[in-house]
């Protein structure tokens, strides 16, 4: 849960997947908007729930250049699940085919973003459900 | 450039001209995207000082702003060279064929075929490994063996067509290709085609392949193996559009590109090679984007500089050394999702600047790409572009056509003159591989793309479709899906391949490779590549070579960097 009221956001990118301006920018967004940002790279899905623990965050943001969330989106929720994070909010960001929202709202994902999303719109959702 | 009479009259005419204008009340004047103050009209007044013989001077003649060559188009148009690999090889032949079938064309009755690998196949990654796991073809073409790369060039001429590697580590794929091109009975020395080759940055990321030094000294040996063995090879690709994509500038595009060939030519000079054959093969993939005039002008200024480089810091004689190769990538951060259709529009407007550049050769992203990768048909129609652009506009009639225009004879002047402060400061801080690895190149860069979309949220620039003349229509356009059996038959593939190897033969050749890394660590040169083919022909995968090399040259920082702010 946040600290001082102040929401703790991770935002995480596969090390190969190197189209990262759009994930850079939401860092840089949540930074001005007083958020804990945390940035990083992972190899292994599970890395990224270990991450989560370990900087105890309350939201996690994964961006994805066309491809692998399929993969790798079912083994986040599952390992957020048995490690009693369930309260994580998961939003997606990158290339993903309007045709995949259902599916991956199904499993969990709070929101998905692509090109020429609403930043802002971001924040404020964060600013509203984040638990203080 | 002007006598003093038609300099007089000039003034009077303005004088003139600022009474008709006052009325208005108004500034008119602006900013290009790079931030150069623009006013509303040029004179000749603005670009008195150039002189024609030595700063201009004619196509074809140093120092080549206007054009490498006397004729360009009239003779010779820009090789058609868009990118295209996804799926199996197979898969990827198809749509090579598509291509080919729809017209793309290269130099002298030979084509260009820009094939580009999947994110394993770029990290040197094997599609068995689980970091390649929801990867495998998607973005490109999953290609990892002799036997995949004949799957995908089967019956073509390789003396006669260009094939372009697109892949990150480059020197495996590239050993590989070889060793299935000598297979068909071609000799290496007939290949022509394209390396990357860029395997000293990443600049879209924060990870890297090898850590900048070791990484230049991989990329030196390529360049050496190439001058001594396949001199027509054009080994290495300056990443512009990268650079750009990134959140560079025209400027900054321009200047880091520059800054990062001289990084690669010193460090060609230093391992005794001739600048006069290197630098031939070294060529630059160049953005073209939405500010029209400015990347003209950087185009033609681009070229004045590399020839005045080539010259003055390499001692080369020779045109073709001082020529700036060029592959123009027109602009993808500029596309956008919605209202799609709308990119054919604005790429064919970044198609025309690259031709009134004089580029010699033009990739243009698909209309679809903010939703997916290329369907044939949205890959077929930025081959159309080009093909309306090159027969139905006429803007190939003439070399250079948009030279004397008073904005952008000072315009190309300004980019000069900004490119070579940013050089300078580069070089200040201590050259390309410092202000590099300390981060000053990627912090123009962040705050570039801040910068692009703060002005699009705050409504300064305007986005057709997306900030101006939105609508709530549903998205039509599909997305294009690769055979998702890819990633089960090329695991597959790469089994059986193994299963049918003399496996002491593969491990003693890998073990060369390591072998070789040790010498090129020592200043030895001319031994990776060689060992990499040898390899090839033991049938190692191109995963394996790489994490040969790997053994020795050290790879870039671990790839789980965490920042925290």
């Amino acid at each position: 849960m946040s600290k001082n009221g102040i929401p703790r956001v991770l935002l995480v990118k596969h090390w190969i997947d190197i189209h990262d301006r759009g994930l850079r920018l939401i860092a840089s967004r949540c930074k001005n908007a007083g958020f804990e940002v945390v940035y990083a790279s992972y190899s292994q899905p599970d890395e990224v729930v270990k991450m989560a623990v370990q900087e105890d965050v309350d939201v996690i943001g994964m961006s994805f250049f066309t491809s692998a969330y399929e993969a790798h989106l079912p083994k986040v929720m599952k390992g957020l699940k048995e490690n009693n994070m369930d309260h994580v909010m998961v939003v997606l960001g990158g290339v993903i085919p309007d045709e995949d929202h259902d599916m991956l709202k199904t499993q969990g994902v709070r929101e998905i973003y692509g090109a020429g999303s609403n930043i802002n719109g971001f924040i404020e959702l964060i600013k509203a459900e984040v638990k203080k | 450039m002007f006598d003093e009479k038609t300099l007089e009259e000039a003034r009077k005419l303005q004088e003139q001209w600022d009474q008709a204008v006052a009325k208005y009340e108004r500034d008119f004047s602006s900013k290009t995207n790079s931030g150069i103050p623009i006013k509303p009209v040029y004179t000749p007044s603005d670009i008195q000082d150039i002189d024609y013989e030595k700063d201009m001077g004619m196509p074809g003649a140093y120092p080549y702003m206007r054009s490498n060559y006397p004729l360009h188009y009239q003779f010779q148009p820009w090789i058609n060279q868009p990118v295209h690999g996804y799926g199996l090889p197979e898969d990827t032949r198809e749509r090579m064929d598509a291509l080919t079938k729809a017209g793309m064309e290269g130099y002298f009755g030979g084509r260009s075929y820009n094939l580009v690998w999947d994110y394993p196949g770029y990290f040197g990654i094997d599609p068995d490994e689980p970091d390649a796991e929801g990867y495998i073809g998607k973005d490109g073409v999953s290609c990892n063996t002799v036997e995949d790369i004949g799957r995908m060039l089967d019956g073509m001429d390789l003396a006669k067509n260009n094939i372009v590697l697109i892949n990150g580590d480059t020197l495996p794929m590239f050993a590989i290709y070889i060793a299935y091109a000598e297979s068909q009975g071609v000799p290496r020395a007939d290949l022509r085609g394209n390396t990357m080759n860029w395997v000293f940055t990443a600049w879209y990321a924060p990870n890297f392949m090898w850590e900048t030094e070791d990484a230049l000294k991989l990329a030196t040996d390529n360049i050496y193996f190439c001058v001594n063995e396949i001199p027509r090879w054009n080994h290495t690709n300056i990443q512009g559009h990268a650079i750009s994509e990134t959140g560079a500038d025209a400027i900054h595009q321009m200047s880091f590109c520059l800054a990062t060939a001289i990084a690669v030519a010193d460090s060609c000079k230093a391992a005794g090679l001739d600048p006069d054959k290197f630098m031939t093969g070294i060529g630059f993939q160049i953005a073209q984007g939405n500010d029209f005039f400015e990347y003209i002008c950087m185009f033609r200024a681009w070229r004045k500089l590399w020839a005045s480089i080539a010259h003055d810091r390499y001692g080369c004689t020779r045109p073709a050394a001082m020529h700036l190769r060029t592959h123009t990538n027109t602009s993808c951060f500029e596309l956008i999702k919605q209202q799609p259709l709308n990119n054919i529009i604005r790429s064919a407007y970044h198609a025309m600047g690259a031709a009134l550049s004089g580029t010699t050769a033009m990739q243009i992203p698909a209309y679809d790409e903010p939703i997916g990768i290329p369907t044939e048909e949205s890959a077929v129609i930025t081959l159309r572009t080009q093909q309306i652009l090159l027969h139905e506009t006429g803007v190939t009639r003439v070399s250079d056509p948009l030279a004397g225009s008073y904005y952008v004879e000072w315009l190309t002047r300004r980019m000069e003159e900004e490119g070579k402060k940013v050089l300078k400061e580069i070089e200040d801080a201590g050259g390309f591989v410092k202000a590099h690895k300390e981060g000053m190149l990627a912090r123009v860069l962040r705050k570039g793309c801040d910068q692009w979309r703060e002005e699009i949220d705050t409504g300064e620039r305007i986005v057709v479709g997306w900030n101006k003349y939105a609508t709530e229509e549903d998205l039509k356009v599909k997305a294009f899906r690769p055979d998702p059996e890819v990633a089960r038959l090329s695991t597959e593939r790469l089994k059986d391949y193994k299963a049918r190897r003399d496996q002491a033969k593969t491990d003693a050749a890998l073990n060369g490779v390591v072998v070789a890394c040790e010498r090129l660590k020592k200043g030895e040169w001319g031994h990776v590549m060689p060992a990499c083919i040898e390899a090839a022909k033991a049938k190692a995968t191109a995963g394996e070579i790489s994490k040969a090399l790997r053994k020795v040259m050290k790879w870039g920082p671990e790839y789980n960097v965490m920042l925290k702010f």
